[in-house]
């Protein structure tokens, strides 16, 4: 009996000893946008259309940052972006070229909030945020739509963004 | 003449003094002896005079004389000891405990568990440095699957723990925006939490002196439900250990009945 006793707790003490860390794999953090055609026709209100690729040349910049986020993408359904850990508003630029030269550009702002998550302190430390308000200039955009408001590891499609195409 | 009581008693006082006697004896033994009354052999002897002179002994009740364990058997206090050996040990994390229980026909031991769970551990290759100290509350009962009533208990029981506390996590590094260049300093206090978990508990206990018991546990701890904050799981929780879903956990215990 005794020895069993002195067995036990010595298995006791190991299995408190044991650790593991499971740190997430996709720890990624993007927002991601989603291209679509928008079916709103003059004058009537926003109807939304089916996703599209968009064949001109993108090039995504974070403004304040002077940073190219997205680099001369072709035949892209949807963009995944990073995101600022502190600041409150992204302003992300979002310039066009069409296979002919011609240039057209919009400003996409997302206001958030910020908050840090970390799954063990052995894991790296990274900012969710929560999205919380978007506008853009509408040169090609029609509307911005917020589809999933949480940006974390999971890259859901956050916005939607709709192309005017009837005009 | 007189009336025989007995084969050699035939006076009419020394009657009358023996039947007293008699009835007396056993409320004699049980205020000398705190053993319940079948522990011993002093049945009591009734002797009735019938008219005729004839003695007659009058029927004895059986069940009343059967050995009855008392329903409470009384209260212990005890500590864990293992929180301050973790401590010495230079663990990263302990839990002070004591614990109040109450023992009923030494089979079933209705059992309050409280303590103090601290935690002060750095992440591996980062220096993410976590903190915690709180209180937790346990409440549940043991079965005692021993039959003798010597002291050595065998034991299987189940928890149910709470705790709801604040933990801090800093770093001495500040988290750096690669794009937008900017940076902060990681330092994310009383990030609020609860917790609520069962634990099935399998224990040995021995008695060491008159009133002194030593035992030890080994307890399975099933998470029932967690809060947890926007920056996500507590690396530890006061009263279930490391978190996840289920863990392992033990303790070693004095206990002294009071």
């Amino acid at each position: 009996m005794k020895v069993k006793s002195i067995i036990c707790c010595v298995c006791v003490l190991l299995l408190l000893g044991c650790e593991n860390i499971n740190c997430p794999l996709n720890n990624t953090v993007e927002s991601v946008y989603g291209f679509y055609a928008s079916a709103r026709s003059a004058g009537s209100p926003f109807q939304p259309g089916g996703a599209i690729k968009i064949s001109d040349t993108l090039t995504i910049t974070a403004l304040g940052a002077d940073a190219v986020v997205a680099n001369r993408l072709v035949n892209r359904s949807r963009v995944a972006l990073p995101v600022s850990y502190y600041g409150e508003i992204d302003s992300l630029r979002f310039a066009f070229t069409s296979a002919d030269g011609s240039k057209a550009a919009d400003t996409i702002w997302m206001t958030k909030e910020n908050f840090g998550h970390i799954d063990d302190p052995s894991c790296p430390l990274h900012m969710w945020h929560n999205v919380l308000y978007v506008r853009s200039t509408h040169h090609l955009i029609d509307t911005v739509l917020i589809n999933h408001t949480e940006i974390n590891y999971d890259a859901n499609e956050n916005l939607q963004i709709y192309f005017r195409t009837q005009d | 003449m007189p009336t025989k009581i007995c084969r050699f008693i035939s006076a009419p006082r020394i009657r009358i003094r023996l039947i007293l006697i008699l009835l007396g004896l056993p409320f004699l033994a049980s205020a000398q002896d705190t053993v319940p009354a079948a522990a011993n052999d002093s049945t009591p002897v009734v002797v009735v005079i019938s008219k005729d002179g004839k003695e007659k002994k009058a029927p004895k009740s059986k069940k009343k004389d059967k050995k009855e364990p008392s329903f409470f058997y009384g209260v212990a206090v005890g500590a864990d000891i293992l929180g301050p050996i973790l401590k010495v040990g230079g663990s990263d994390w302990r839990q002070y405990e004591v614990m109040a229980r109450v023992n009923l026909l030494d089979k079933y031991f209705p059992i309050f568990e409280m303590g103090i769970g601290e935690a002060d551990h750095e992440g591996h290759d980062l220096d993410n440095h976590f903190k915690v100290r709180a209180p937790y509350f346990r409440i549940g009962a043991d079965y005692n699957f021993t039959k003798k009533h010597n002291g050595n208990r065998l034991l299987l029981g189940i928890r149910y723990g709470f705790s709801t506390f604040n933990y801090d996590l800093d770093a001495a590094t500040p988290l750096a925006d690669p794009v937008w260049k900017t940076e902060q300093e990681v330092n994310f206090t009383s990030q609020h939490c609860q917790a609520h978990w069962a634990e099935v508990v399998f224990g040995v206990e021995t008695r060491l002196w008159t009133v002194v018991h030593a035992g030890w546990d080994l307890r399975v701890k099933f998470r029932i439900s967690e809060k947890d904050p926007a920056l996500g799981q507590p690396w530890f929780v006061p009263g279930f250990g490391k978190n996840d879903t289920s863990c392992w956990g033990g303790s070693f215990k004095i206990l002294i009945d009071i």
